[in-house]
């Protein structure tokens, strides 16, 4: 086991050393390497099922950990210098001033220093095997990145370099078990994104980067407050000790709403979430890594490791309407979008507030679908950052009007697209049956059931409207099959495919590794767990029969595409133009005037309401409200 | 009930709904004063869509209307073996989505408009719909619908302005006027339909039998209602059903920013204060 972790933890940071000195030209393959290696651990892992979960390693890295941490306070707030921004200065001085103070007043430290229970493993592994495709998609987007952006050619080096640094401490993040390094890990995903936000140096590029750092730093400051009152309150920094036995009374719930805060400034939770659309500038690769499959998930693993504290509390109940309401609002907001990227990025933070509501209900059944969803969003997520990255290249675009038909120039891709965004949304892959999980569990919380409804519904508006978009065929135009780089290719074909088959996988994770840790809790959640009968998930509020769905679902693509087959035999037809078409094979009408004219159409993107400042502003206003209301939620 | 009971009905319900739907129509050329065609014409229009050469103007287009079918067909199937009500309503998502997709696949201006409204039909009645199966789960404590069957006073009781919204839902989605607004009806219109512009030939007639099956899932909907007594749940669907008949004939189009800012207001409070109700009393 030592030797695992060490590997996670290692083989990463030397990976990004080499990188760091060798030409890219040479250097190509070493993250692959590096992330197969950590891939195929975080797999073993994940398949280990009785073993000694806390343990130490040989050295005590502690200080190692604290000095880095003082030099990364120091980095950021030497940034704010250079960039003479004050809120970066303030939130920093005050973080390194707080940590100073934290550091001389902790005299213990936690029995183990490495903890790894199911939800790690479920972590571990999603990430690292996220992030090898989304290196492998990077390798040929970097190189046209760079050509087109006519960067330095260092600046793939240093690319590569900064992402393995984020692997490496994401894997710290996921398995320590110390509330200070768990910080540090924090702030190096911080740093990591910062860094890459800023990667192309265009004047757009380094103001969101400094967005970023600023609303994350804040983020930091809220982590040190937290954990200072906790300490105070309860002197450990052994989270499971805390979690295991620390009294929760009103003023103890207060401080962990700060650490909360802080895991929902990372998701970019209203009203955070600026910095997260900001942070769609960067290069596709790393909005793929960081920005919605990973990073943004360290927030919810905070969340998560918490979450079995404060169940049963008005407190939970507010962190839920906190969710419930990001949910819905940014849901909204994404209908107002025509650019691919900002749609996924409102999507991300939206999915992420349910995941939050269901954190914030504290049910055995809601923590499954907590689970459900971070895992298949993760999937889900990046299949869809690669397809629209790809695009992206291919048509130097992001704007979502200029990919109608994009079936006729781009088919695989294009019909990657359409499928990743229906699993987003409909039976029975993971993402929906997450959702059923959530709208069931919350249906005892009246107002937020109905938020769920209603940004459940808005959410299928925005999928739909982006599926079809791509599906459109030229009329009699030849279509052939795009040619691109397998590198490109295959990362994309593993994704869809893990999004369509992992579903069928959820049972045996579910009784795997879920079931399991909601049952080392099962003083506090006990009531309604699901049970698997014949495939089905079951509890005593409903079920929702899997396996027969998954089998009805192949069997009606099949009959589907017989049917599409049948119909590609025959040419195609041109669409119906009141009788006005010019000819048989061309796409338009004559007006009146003798005119040809080819229409025209795209989406409705209510701009007069969405983009209305005033509904935004109203937006951000009542997340203050329901962020007052979770803060104070513990205090009775 | 025991399960080839429950399978004959569910084979049986096409057929009811055909007939519905030529009750339907008979009843609407009486209101216009029109003598109407043969009951079974609902029927008749089918086979011969069916019988008709299968053209398109996009190729996915076959693929979503197959697909709707089968969502609709899974819709109704797992209605009839009682399963978990909100799952059937997800079901239900599949199909209405993939109609639009297919419509959405044809540059036409026609069913690209009518795929966005109906976009805006589903985000008006979905959110209703959810909130009375909530209803529904507060009274009974479970999604299931056996669950339904086992109580010994009707739905109704507990859940009037649930109802309320289910027949405002019911009329948005099953595109009646007044919120035909992604298709429509009425005679002049059939030949440009919004949403179903594009689909033709047999692609329609796929279309148009899929509709049937959601009709056996809405309607099951209304008569659970009512589910403690065969009798009266079926009057009630009768009730209900010949309401939306007189309301779609007695109004006229309205525009989708009413009907979404409706649903959205009226109709999500008028459901908070029953589910207040429940939650309370």
């Amino acid at each position: 086991m030592d030797i695992y972790i060490l590997t996670l933890l290692s083989i990463p940071l030397l990976a990004a050393l080499l990188v760091y000195i060798v030409p890219f030209s040479k250097a190509k393959y070493i993250p692959i390497l590096a992330l197969i290696t950590t891939s195929i651990i975080s797999i073993k892992i994940f398949n280990l099922n009785n073993f000694d979960s806390q343990l130490n390693l040989k050295f005590n890295y502690s200080h190692l950990i604290t000095v880095l941490d003082f030099i990364l306070l120091l980095f950021f707030i030497k940034k704010g210098w250079e960039n003479k921004d004050k809120p970066i200065l303030f939130f920093n001085i005050s973080s390194l001033l707080l940590l100073l103070f934290l550091e001389l007043k902790i005299d213990n430290s936690p029995n183990f220093l490495i903890n790894i229970d199911n939800i790690s493993q479920i972590m571990l592994l999603f990430v690292n095997i996220i992030s090898l495709f989304i290196f492998i998609h990077a390798i040929p987007y970097m190189q046209k990145h760079r050509e087109h952006f006519s960067l330095k050619t260092t600046s793939n080096n240093n690319f590569f370099c900064i992402l393995l640094l984020f692997v490496a401490g994401m894997n710290g993040l996921i398995i320590t078990n110390h509330l200070l390094h768990f910080y540090f890990f924090f702030e190096i995903t911080t740093l990591c994104s910062y860094l890459l936000i800023g990667h192309d140096r265009t004047q757009e590029a380094v103001a969101n980067s400094l967005l970023a750092l600023r609303l994350n730093s804040l983020g930091g400051l809220f982590f040190l407050i937290g954990s200072t009152g906790l300490y105070f309150i309860f002197p450990s920094v052994d989270i499971l000790k805390i979690v295991q036995k620390a009294p929760v009374n009103s003023l103890f719930l207060l401080f962990l709403a700060y650490i909360c805060l802080a895991g929902m400034v990372k998701s970019a939770q209203l009203p955070f979430q600026k910095w997260l659309l900001g942070a769609m500038v960067a290069p596709t690769p790393t909005s793929a890594l960081l920005h919605s499959s990973t990073m943004v998930k360290a927030g919810i693993y905070l969340l998560l490791r918490f979450s079995p504290l404060f169940a049963n509390t008005f407190f939970s109940t507010t962190l839920a309407l906190c969710g419930g309401f990001t949910f819905l609002a940014t849901a909204l907001l994404a209908i107002g979008q025509d650019n691919a990227k900002k749609v996924l990025a409102y999507s991300t933070i939206s999915n992420l507030g349910l995941i939050i509501a269901c954190i914030g209900i504290n049910t055995p059944a809601s923590i499954t679908a907590a689970l459900i969803l971070t895992f298949f969003h993760a999937f889900n997520k990046a299949l869809l950052f690669l397809c629209i990255g790809t695009i992206e290249q291919k048509i130097a675009s992001r704007n979502l009007e200029d990919m109608r038909n994009l079936y006729t120039l781009m088919p695989l891709t294009a019909i990657i697209t359409v499928f990743g965004a229906i699993a987003m949304i409909l039976p029975p892959f993971g993402m929906l049956l997450g959702k059923w999980m959530a709208i069931e569990s919350s249906a005892q919380n009246i107002l937020l059931v109905l938020m769920l409804a209603l940004g459940s519904a808005v959410t299928v508006l925005y999928w739909a409207r982006w599926a079809g978009l791509f599906m459109g065929y030229k009329l009699r135009e030849k279509i052939k099959l795009e040619s691109q780089s397998l590198l490109t290719r295959i990362p994309l074909l593993i994704l869809l495919l893990a999004v369509f088959l992992l579903p069928a996988y959820s049972p045996w994770l579910y009784q795997e590794k879920i079931y399991p840790f909601i049952l080392t809790y099962s003083h506090i959640w006990k009531n309604n767990l699901y049970l698997l009968l014949g495939g089905s998930f079951q509890n005593s509020f409903g079920s929702f029969p899997l396996f027969p769905l998954f089998s009805l679902a192949i069997l009606g693509f099949f009959i589907a595409h017989y049917f599409l087959l049948k119909a590609k035999r025959k040419p195609l037809e041109i669409p119906y133009f009141s009788g006005l078409s010019i000819d048989k094979s061309s796409f338009g009408y004559v007006n009146p005037l003798g005119q040809r004219v080819i229409p025209k159409t795209s989406n409705y993107y209510l701009l007069q309401v969405i983009e209305n400042s005033k509904l935004a502003l109203w937006i951000d206003r009542l997340s203050l409200i329901f962020i007052l209301l979770f803060l104070g939620g513990g205090l009775r | 009930m025991p399960m080839f009971l429950k399978l004959f009905l569910f084979l049986l319900s096409p057929f009811a709904i055909g007939v519905i739907l030529g009750i339907d129509r008979k009843l609407t050329a009486y209101l216009q004063s029109r003598i109407g065609p043969p009951i079974f014409q609902p029927f008749y229009d089918l086979f011969k869509l069916l019988g008709k050469e299968s053209k398109t103007s996009d190729y996915w287009l076959s693929f979503c209307a197959y697909v709707y079918l089968c969502g609709a067909i899974t819709c109704a199937f797992l209605f009839f073996l009682q399963a978990d009500l909100l799952l059937i309503f997800f079901v239900q998502a599949v199909g209405s989505i993939f109609l639009v997709l297919g419509a959405f696949s044809v540059s036409s201006p026609f069913s690209q408009i009518g795929g966005q409204r109906e976009l805006f039909q589903i985000i008006a009645y979905e959110p209703l719909l959810i909130a009375v199966i909530v209803g529904i789960y507060l009274v009974t404590g479970s999604f299931e619908i056996s669950s339904i069957y086992k109580l010994n006073y009707p739905l109704l009781a507990k859940l009037p302005l649930l109802f309320l919204i289910l027949t405002f839902a019911l009329t948005i989605k099953l595109r009646k006027s007044p919120f035909d607004i992604s298709a429509s009806h009425h005679a002049h219109q059939e030949i440009v339909r919004g949403v179903f512009t594009e689909y033709s030939g047999s692609y329609l007639a796929i279309v148009e039998l899929a509709h049937w099956f959601e009709l056996v899932f809405i309607l099951g909907l209304i008569s659970l209602f009512w589910a403690n007594s065969f009798f009266m749940s079926t009057i009630l669907v009768f009730l209900t059903y010949f309401l939306e008949i007189i309301v779609d004939n007695i109004t006229s189009r309205l525009t989708w920013r009413f009907m979404l800012k409706n649903a959205w207001s009226v109709g999500i409070i008028l459901a908070l204060i029953n589910l207040i109700w429940l939650y309370k009393g």
